[in-house]
């Protein structure tokens, strides 16, 4: 299989990927880990390197117990991880160059199909942008946003630029879809990612009203789909296919603090540069607990298409379940007024014939 | 200052199946709900009517859920909502979930309503076995049947409330709404199901009928009041919206007032009580389209948004 881009390893078909290593049995001594030390995550890019050790594959994580897991990446992408640490997505906007081989990448490892238009056969255009995926989607893990600023009114388009962000599930540490989700297909793995178990979702696309970014949408298969961050990949110790595929090392993958404190160092680089505008998106815990993928971008959030604010569903419980509580107490009332009320009538206008004819 | 509502929100596609589940929902808890507070707090007069409602509950549960399994993705999954589905018999049930919750209200109520269903067809004719006059049992079984009635009615307002929409998960109000408005479909429903409606029976509903949509009608006003700017978006931006919150409030909620105030406009009681009984209906079911269709606009063709 030919590479995407010169100078990046193919990426083979999943299957040849995750062979390799035989699992390691229960009752085997646990392989010698490498420790994560700061500044092990060393981005992407070319790497004439020797492999690196291969991943244990298939040891459960035991409660506890020293976790005889750890992940390095890929020649690419070497990277330090180990099962049951949160890892996370650091997406710096102001590196991306619209190349999409994140979305491409993408496709290929997870057997994601091109999004065709009504037709069914051909590709569709979105005849608004030169971006024509234009959103995520439940087969569109990863999308490449072109924030384009222009001034429309100026014909020679002078001055216009062009922003680029690779979009992608944020991973939230208090996930809006995990709350909601009935059947608990949706869960979170020992890396801190929120993953939907397709074969549990029963396609009830509640998850799809909860999301505060919009990120899920429902599959021909009728159930929801979204990134799951190479579940499959990280398991087996491998950098996920979008960061290793990324050629401007964009997209940083590795252990959410290394990935945070090289965010923080990015950013502080790009101020001290002049390029004031720069902000972190959804590093910090106050949005959502903080996302797991989060992102570098140098304009407002809602030119890039993010809410400034996302908020959980599950804000209203409380408000709602009152309120619906009251409700239920005033029909209760309401109704049992009227049934007695009628009733104690009836026996008074009974009780005054009956006094009436006595009487009489 | 952020925008009123998420401008990333996606439409969860949920279009006549659901609106006919909420519908079909708030009348069948209503229905119940009407019967077990006679049960509880009406008289003799009111047994027939008991009996009727209960063989009305459960047909109308099984069609709700029916409708609601057929909207999914994977109906052949539905079960997943109520068991785990891979530590079967454990149940699944998430509290904070309106959806998950819903589910099991949908199974208790379920199960409340055969009970009654078998003991209504059983006893034609007959004293009833569990809900004879003086029944402790019976009286248990209407009161936990009546809440879950009410509950049934009112969690699809709450499931819409918990989420990211525009107009759904804007006002907090949209509960309560649901809850006045399925109970009085319910008695609605009852009120043209029973061909021999006793004239205390009928109203002791119309009054019940009365309190619960003068409490709609205002809940409605504050609902769309608190959607501010969604509402002026999502609501008075769309045409078809308005016109179906109009029809909720004129046709499904102050032509019944009036006709239950003043009978003789239809030419007496029996026409009256059956023509403002299907007018709170049409409400019912417009008020449920016009609160779906907010973010998702459906229309006659399907979702137009």
């Amino acid at each position: 299989m030919s590479s995407l881009f010169p100078g990046l390893p193919p990426l083979e078909p999943r299957a040849a990927q995750l062979q390799p290593t035989p699992p390691t049995l229960p009752n085997q001594p646990a392989p010698v880990t490498k420790e994560p030390t700061p500044g092990a995550v060393t981005g992407t890019g070319p790497s004439s390197q020797p492999l690196p050790p291969q991943p244990q594959v298939g040891t459960a994580p035991v409660p506890g117990q020293p976790v005889p897991f750890t992940g390095t990446g890929t020649p690419a992408s070497p990277v330090t991880f180990k099962r049951g640490e949160p890892v996370g997505f650091f997406t710096d906007a102001t590196l991306c160059i619209g190349c999409k081989a994140c979305e491409v990448a993408c496709k290929e490892w997870n057997q994601l199909p091109a999004e065709l238009g009504k037709d069914g056969q051909t590709l569709p255009m979105s005849g608004q942008s030169y971006d024509n995926t234009l959103h995520l989607s439940g087969t569109t893990y990863r999308h490449v946003a072109f924030v384009e600023n222009f001034d429309l009114s100026d014909p020679n388009r002078v001055g216009g630029q062009w922003s680029m962000m690779s979009d992608v599930c944020k991973h939230c540490v208090q996930a809006g879809c995990l709350e909601v989700c009935p059947t608990g297909a949706i869960m979170r793995t020992e890396f801190d990612t929120v993953y939907i178990q397709q074969d549990i979702c029963n396609g009830c696309r509640y998850c799809v009203t909860a999301c505060p970014f919009g990120v899920i949408e429902m599959t021909e298969q009728g159930v929801a789909g979204k990134c799951t961050f190479c579940y499959d990949r990280l398991q087996s110790g491998l950098t996920p296919a979008c960061a290793q595929a990324c050629p401007t090392a964009s997209i940083s993958f590795g252990p959410i603090d290394q990935i945070q404190q090289r965010a923080d160092a990015r950013l502080a680089s790009l101020h001290q540069e002049g390029r004031t505008k720069a902000q972190l998106y959804g590093r910090d815990p106050s949005m959502l607990g903080g996302l797991n993928a989060f992102f570098l971008i140098e304009d407002s959030p809602e030119k890039y298409g993010l809410p400034v604010a996302p908020q959980l569903p599950s804000r209203n419980n409380l408000p709602s379940g009152l309120l619906g509580l009251a409700a239920a107490v005033l029909t209760g009332l309401a109704s049992m007024l009227a049934f007695r009320k009628h009733r104690v009538e009836t026996v008074a206008a009974e009780g005054e014939e009956g006094g009436a004819a006595h009487a009489s | 200052m952020p925008p009123d509502f998420n401008p990333s929100f996606v439409p969860p596609q949920w279009a006549w199946w659901v609106v006919l589940y909420f519908f079909l929902g708030g009348i069948t808890g209503g229905t119940y709900f009407a019967a077990a507070w006679l049960d509880l707090f009406g008289d003799r007069g009111d047994r027939g009517i008991v009996r009727m409602a209960h063989l009305l509950a459960f047909p109308l549960i099984l069609l709700s859920a029916g409708l609601l399994i057929v909207d999914l993705g994977r109906p052949e999954r539905f079960l997943n909502m109520i068991v785990q589905s891979e530590r079967f018999p454990l149940p699944m049930f998430k509290p904070y979930s309106p959806m998950s919750a819903g589910s099991l209200i949908l199974a208790l109520f379920g199960a409340i309503s055969f009970i009654s269903f078998l003991d209504a067809v059983f006893t034609r004719g007959r004293e009833r076995w569990l809900h004879r006059a003086g029944s402790v049992v019976g009286k248990v079984i209407s009161f936990v049947g009546g809440i879950a009635g009410l509950a049934l009615a009112g969690y699809t307002g709450w499931l819409l409330n918990v989420t990211n929409e525009p107009v759904w998960g804007t006002s907090p109000f949209i509960s309560a709404l649901f809850v006045f408005s399925g109970i009085s479909t319910g008695i609605a429903a009852i009120l043209i199901a029973a061909a021999r409606l006793p004239d205390s029976t009928r109203v002791k509903l119309e009054e019940a009928d009365n309190y619960l949509m003068g409490f709609e009608l205002l809940t409605l006003l504050v609902f769309l009041l608190t959607l501010g700017s969604v509402g002026v978006r999502f609501v008075v931006g769309q045409p078809l919206v308005v016109l179906l919150f109009a029809v909720t409030i004129i046709v499904g909620l102050l032509l019944p007032f009036l006709l239950h105030l003043r009978p003789r406009l239809l030419g007496g009681h029996r026409t009256a009580t059956a023509a403002a009984a299907a007018l709170a209906l049409v409400g019912g079911f417009a008020l449920r389209w016009a609160v779906l269709a907010g973010p998702q606009g459906i229309t006659l063709q399907g979702i137009s948004l």
